[in-house]
């Protein structure tokens, strides 16, 4: 029991860390594409310590103040079901990726709660734009998901993620069981769906910052921004996790972080060169290609199963 | 998507306005002038329903700096540091204008060199000009990579202006007679080897951004300017060109040393978002030609030609417009001198005032939330130019 | 839509392991242009203070404040301060700059959370990160000034006829838009004439205004315009960075526009009853004369020739100084009421002890009338000749024929100029024999300039040692060269003469121009000890009274100078001292 009670309050703590770092990394990343130097690497962790520690001077009522904490709490509760790579989570159980499908969309509803009474149209803009968005890539996704769980006749992650366990040493390569090489056109779909689940571009929408002033985040100052940015830190770590649990078989911690961190550099080698979608634009995309595509993958594992 | 705005523009005018107005999509939404969309200190008021606008409204003002009452109570030196501050990405236009107004006047002949560099700085002045466009074009469909690489281009060139001029910015460096200092040591060779990077560096522009699918998408079709509507609106500059009528000053009534270049009138014929980007950048590598030109054939010689004592100078009687092509539309000023020391009226003809606020009005109706940054990039506004 | 397009924008993280362009501050550092324009430095011994970096800021940026520096001639002890709060750094103050002290730093940082520490003092003592500087062909001062036409030499030297044409009024207009407005003149100038006023007047065309400017302060403007050792020009800021705006020929200009000045300058007098006399008609006479009569007193002025005008008259040849410009000028003078009595030495017939009796004071300026002599060998005789009596003689019209001779005219002053160049008129060869350096003489450049052009031949650094007479008659002069002996600083430089190189010279008639000072010998006479002489003038207080209650001096015989100008400013200022004088008394 204890060990579940340091769990519970150590996951959201590495997990922020990871995210953060991942976020200053990242920049360094784009800088160096951009001919800039850019901030350290640790820049990140400082201006969420400022952010903390600012006072908030204004608030536009309960529900404003508690979009972001409600945020903050779904993706807590989300981080209990992502396994550490082959360590399993603290709550695991069937169907829990089912559950995690719908914890994930608490936080961007708890925002959307706060910003509603902001009654900013930017933020209000910027919501809309963040649940079409969501509608557009989650179709994808959870077929993509649908295909995984038709493969591996589990819908626990902590499963899926057991499933494509081998031989773990540093001389032998271990990927043979990854379901990225199993089930390649869904995982192709997931990356797609990753990338609008990110927030990066094409799909940066929602903070859009020529379009509607970075969006949600236009009305919130001090420790409530610092709280959004706590959010995206552990979205981002949850998000590349998930697909590293699911696609790339999870793995030892020494595996599990590179690989969460390259997933997401993957993203931002593809948000460093592109510009945005308008809205429309992104849910036709979604509902597109990786959409035929999902279906394909599903098509392709009964093909593979039988 | 075309055929639904039109629909929706149709029942706008069919006196619907009052019944979208109370739907519970209408929402009125202020772009500006605290805004990172917004091309400077400037506003647009917008009435949108839903994720499209109904009705658009420019706010200038936020600039306003009575430029035109201030030179009215300054001597006519002490104008030259003051113009150029009209418009920040180009100000050498306002600078050469300025001069060149009062050459008009006063009758005094400008040196060959002094107008071939005078030329050089202009043009230099508009590649720096169309990085600055570029980058803010591509930032404002979020591509932030490219404004990182032009800005950075930009301060090769803004480099150079601050060895032949002293600053990076304000040059100050045209006056009546010519220009204030002859060329630095071996500068037409640094001009030349910048050149060749710009050349280089252009590709390497289309391969992220211009000839992009994702910025095809987004741009073609969008914002459409036709012939009619950009001479009905009184459009200059490569937003025309971009609607297909191939007007350009430096060709039609050529100034300073143009009429010793070739060059080649850009034109683009959709009128959209996307011919607007192409003018301009299909202008660039024309832009470097005739630099490369110009380094050519500089003469050598004066670079300046006395005027009299400026605190003592009193300017001709006389009106006088002159015009330029900025990067930005056609520039002019209207200089009226009653004889004494300062001038009795100087009028700024900027074009960001006939692009910035009832084009941009017009164009801006019916658009995506989306979509209206971009227009308004695409359309090269200067607020400052508009205030004055 | 082509695949190439969709994947070609990865093109661009081809950079990825490239180096930055960018410069990380504050670990790099951008080092500014050569020309860079940043923050303001200016060199403050090398500054005059003159302004004009205050009057061009567009901003009001720079302000003159006053400083503890050396006040030098044609200096002020003010100095630019910036605010760079205002400061647009476009630089026009360092190209205005006529000494080139001020310039742009490379320096453009500066942080305060103090608002008042951006108001820089930009004065050093040396130069240092030189950015945007003054060059001189950029100078926003024209550095020439009008072209006057001037009499070809060939011509002149035949006849007495005025060198100079004088100005026309659009390269007169043109000539005064050069002034910077600085005021340095009004201060060097010993009347303290409003120059930059009437520079202003005439370039706007207003003649008249400007001739009444000067008139408050200089009745014989006319005068000065034609002839004046213009120290206003001397320390004219134009000038250090070309030639001085022409403020002499702008003077006689604009008086020569004007016919009478009678009909433009308001003389309207309330008569008072005090009577004052003035002994000695020349420039200090006359300026005391006119602004005492302008004051209300009856003046009476005694001259010992037969016309007014003194050494102006007597000394100046008329190719410098026209006989009617005197002419014109002394007629309005007596056109307000001031009565000359030619032809009356004072302490002859009438005792200076009964003016005093019969007037309520005495003005003094007989000027310097006694010439000294070199005191060689052989000097004494017909032949060696005072220059001042000898152009005496020649402008009271004595037939003096000097044709085929040769002249030796030895002295550096304007009289030596005003000898060489009448014997020359008279048809002499002229030698000139100066003992210093040419930059050392008094006389003015110009002067010297024109002398070259008629041929004469200046002896730079010689010195008669003694003249070799055969029968009474100047056969020859004997001569050394000098060297200069500068081991006394901030005076100038000592002549040492190398007697073991002796030349000669062979000349028919010696002119001695070195100079004269005043005869006080009836003065001396009359009041004996109770009139204090130093140096061999009178010692006057500030109002210009000498020991003795009601009588003052003036002019050449009081002052320094020994100029017109100066003469002209002691008339003024002891009609000032007198008039104080007799309302105390």
């Amino acid at each position: 029991m204890n060990i579940n009670i340091l769990y519970a309050a150590l996951a959201p703590i590495v997990a922020i860390l990871l995210g953060l770092l991942y976020i200053g990394i990242g920049r360094k990343i784009i800088a160096r594409l951009q001919r800039r130097y850019g901030p350290p690497f640790y820049q990140q962790y400082i201006d969420t310590i400022k952010l903390l520690a600012k006072k908030t001077v204004s608030s536009h009522g309960v529900f404003f103040s508690l979009g972001p904490i409600m945020g903050l709490a779904g993706s807590m509760v989300t981080l209990l079901f992502i396994p550490f790579g082959s360590a399993a989570p603290l709550l695991s159980f069937h169907g829990d990726i089912i559950l995690v499908m719908y914890l994930v969309v608490i936080a961007p509803l708890g925002m959307a709660l706060g910003v509603g009474e902001g009654s900013n149209p930017n933020g209000s803009i910027g919501m809309a734009r963040g649940l079409t968005l969501m509608l557009a890539y989650e179709v994808p996704f959870v077929l993509a998901l649908f295909s995984v769980v038709l493969y591996t006749h589990t819908t626990s992650i902590a499963q899926i993620v057991q499933s494509q366990a081998g031989e773990w040493s540093l001389l032998k390569f271990h990927g043979f069981n990854w379901l990225t090489f199993a089930l390649p056109i869904s995982a192709i779909v997931a990356d797609i769906c990753l990338q609008g689940m990110l927030g990066e571009k094409p799909f940066d929408q929602v903070i859009a910052p020529h379009e509607i002033a970075s969006g949600p985040m236009v009305e919130y100052g001090g420790k409530y921004l610092g709280m959004m940015v706590i959010n995206h830190a552990l979205h981002i770590y949850i998000e590349t996790a998930l697909f590293v649990d699911i696609f790339l078989g999870g793995g030892p911690v020494w595996f599990f972080i590179p690989a969460t961190f390259s997933v997401f550099i993957l993203s931002l080698i593809i948000n460093g060169v592109l510009p945005r979608f308008r809205i429309g634009q992104a849910l036709k995309f979604y509902w597109g290609v990786p959409l035929i595509l999902a279906v394909i993958g599903i098509i392709y594992t009964m093909v593979v199963i039988k | 998507m075309k055929q639904k705005t039109e629909q929706k523009k149709s029942l706008n005018q069919g006196g619907k306005n009052m019944t979208e107005e109370k739907s519970i999509d209408f929402f009125e939404y202020f772009i500006g002038p605290q805004h990172p969309g917004i091309t400077g200190n400037f506003g647009v008021i917008l009435n949108a329903v839903g994720d499209e606008i109904i009705k658009a409204q420019a706010n200038p003002g936020y600039l306003h700096r009575a430029f035109e009452k201030l030179m009215e109570q300054r001597m006519y030196l002490q104008n030259v540091p003051l113009v150029c501050r009209i418009c920040v990405p180009e100000p050498d236009v306002n600078e050469a204008l300025y001069s060149m107004a009062i050459e008009t006047l006063t009758g005094i002949e400008v040196p060959e060199r002094a107008k071939y560099i005078r030329t050089i700085v202009l043009e230099m002045a508009r590649l720096a000009a169309y990085l600055f466009y570029f980058g803010g074009t591509a930032a404002t469909l979020g591509l932030y990579t490219l404004p990182n690489w032009s800005f950075g281009d930009r301060d090769y060139i803004l480099d150079l202006f601050e060895e032949l001029t002293g600053a990076r910015i304000y040059h100050i460096y045209m006056q009546p007679g010519g220009v204030r200092r002859d060329l630095p040591k071996d500068f037409t060779k640094k001009l030349y080897s910048l050149l060749q990077t710009l050349k280089k560096r252009i590709k390497e522009y289309d391969g992220i951004f211009f000839d992009a699918a994702l910025f095809k998408k987004r741009t073609k079709g969008v914002g459409v300017i036709n012939k009619d509507m950009a001479i009905e609106y009184s459009v200059t500059g490569p937003n025309l060109r971009a609607s297909g009528i191939a007007y350009d000053i430096r060709k039609d009534t050529p100034y300073l040393a143009y009429p010793d270049i070739n060059f080649n009138v850009i034109t683009e014929n959709e009128g959209d978002f996307y011919s607007r980007v192409m003018v301009r950048r299909r202008e660039f590598e024309e832009d470097i030609k005739i630099l490369e030109q110009l380094i050519d054939k500089l003469p050598s010689g004066e670079v300046w030609n006395r005027y009299p004592m400026p605190l003592n100078w009193k300017v001709e009687k006389g009106d006088v417009y002159v015009k330029v092509e900025s990067t930005k539309g056609e520039y002019g000023y209207y200089v009226v001198s009653d004889g004494s020391e300062k001038p009795r009226r100087i009028h700024v003809r900027g074009p960001s005032m006939t692009h910035g606020i009832m084009l941009l009005e017009k164009l801006l109706k019916g658009q995506r939330i989306a979509d209206i940054s971009p227009i308004m990039f695409s359309l090269d506004i200067c607020p400052p130019d508009i205030d004055r | 839509m082509a695949w190439n397009d969709i994947l070609k924008p990865l093109s661009g993280w081809k950079f990825l392991f490239k180096k930055p362009h960018t410069i990380r501050y504050p670990k790099e550092d951008k080092i500014p242009s050569e020309r860079y324009r940043g923050i303001h430095t200016n060199m403050i011994d090398k500054c005059i203070g003159c302004g004009s970096c205050e009057k061009i800021c567009m901003n009001q940026a720079i302000t003159m404040k006053e400083m503890d520096v050396e006040v030098k001639e044609g200096t002020t002890n003010l100095r630019p301060v910036v605010d760079h709060g205002r400061c647009c750094y476009c630089g026009l103050c360092v190209d205005i700059c006529p000494t080139g002290s001020l310039w742009l730093s490379r320096d453009y940082r500066h942080l305060s959370e103090d608002i008042d520490t951006f108001i820089i003092d930009p004065n050093v003592k040396e130069k240092e990160r030189e950015g945007w500087q003054k060059a001189p062909e950029f100078s926003l001062i024209p550095p020439e000034r009008g072209k006057m036409e001037e009499i070809p030499p060939e011509k002149r030297v035949k006849s007495f006829m005025e060198v100079f044409v004088g100005y026309t009024e659009p390269i007169a207009k043109e000539e005064a838009q050069r002034c910077l407005g600085c005021g340095l003149c009004v201060d060097a100038c010993a009347t303290h004439m409003h120059i930059p006023d009437y520079l202003k007047a005439i370039r706007e065309g207003n003649n008249e205004e400007a001739v009444r400017i000067m008139f408050k302060n200089n009745p014989l403007s006319e005068i000065c315009g034609t002839v004046c050792t213009h120290f206003c020009e001397n320390v004219c800021p134009v000038g250090i960075i070309g030639e001085p705006v022409a403020i002499q020929w702008e003077k006689e200009f604009a008086t020569r526009t004007i016919e009478d000045y009678k009909k433009i300058i308001d003389t309207t007098i309330k008569e008072k009853k005090e009577r004052v006399a003035v002994v000695g008609a020349g420039p200090a006479g006359l300026s005391f004369a006119f602004y005492l009569r302008l004051k209300g007193y009856k003046i009476d002025v005694f001259e010992k020739y037969e016309k007014p005008g003194g050494m102006m008259l007597l000394g100046i040849p008329s190719y410098r100084l026209p006989r009617k410009v005197i002419e014109k000028e002394i007629k309005f003078i007596t056109s307000t009421g001031v009565k000359i009595h030619t032809g009356t030495q004072i302490g002859k017939k009438k005792t200076f002890k009964e003016l005093l009796k019969k007037y309520s004071a005495v003005f003094v300026a007989t000027g310097n009338t006694k010439p000294y002599t070199m005191g060689i060998p052989g000097e004494e005789g017909k032949d060696t000749l005072q220059a001042i009596s000898f152009l005496y003689d020649v402008n009271t019209g004595k037939k003096i024929d000097l044709k085929g001779k040769k002249v030796l005219v030895v002295g550096g002053g304007n009289v030596a100029m005003d000898a060489i160049r009448t014997s020359r008129r008279l048809g002499a060869d002229v030698y000139l024999s100066y003992r210093r350096r040419e930059v050392d003489m008094p006389a003015d450049e110009l002067e010297r300039k024109e002398a070259k052009e008629e041929g004469i031949e200046f002896m730079i650094q010689t010195l008669p040692i003694e003249v070799i007479r055969e029968k009474g008659k100047i056969k020859a002069v004997k001569y050394v060269p000098t060297d200069m002996d500068f081991s006394e600083k901030g005076k100038r430089p000592k002549p040492v003469p190398r007697m073991n190189d002796v030349r000669t010279l062979e000349v028919d008639i010696i002119i001695e121009a070195i100079g004269q000072g005043p005869d006080l010998t009836y003065l001396e006479q009359e009041f004996g000890e109770s009139l204090k002489i130093e140096k061999g003038k009178p010692v006057v207080d500030k109002n210009l009274m000498c020991s003795i209650k009601g009588l003052f001096f003036g002019g050449d015989m009081a002052n320094k100078q020994n100029d017109i100008v100066s003469a002209v400013a002691d008339g003024r200022r002891a009609a000032e001292g007198v008039h104080n004088y007799l309302q105390n008394k």
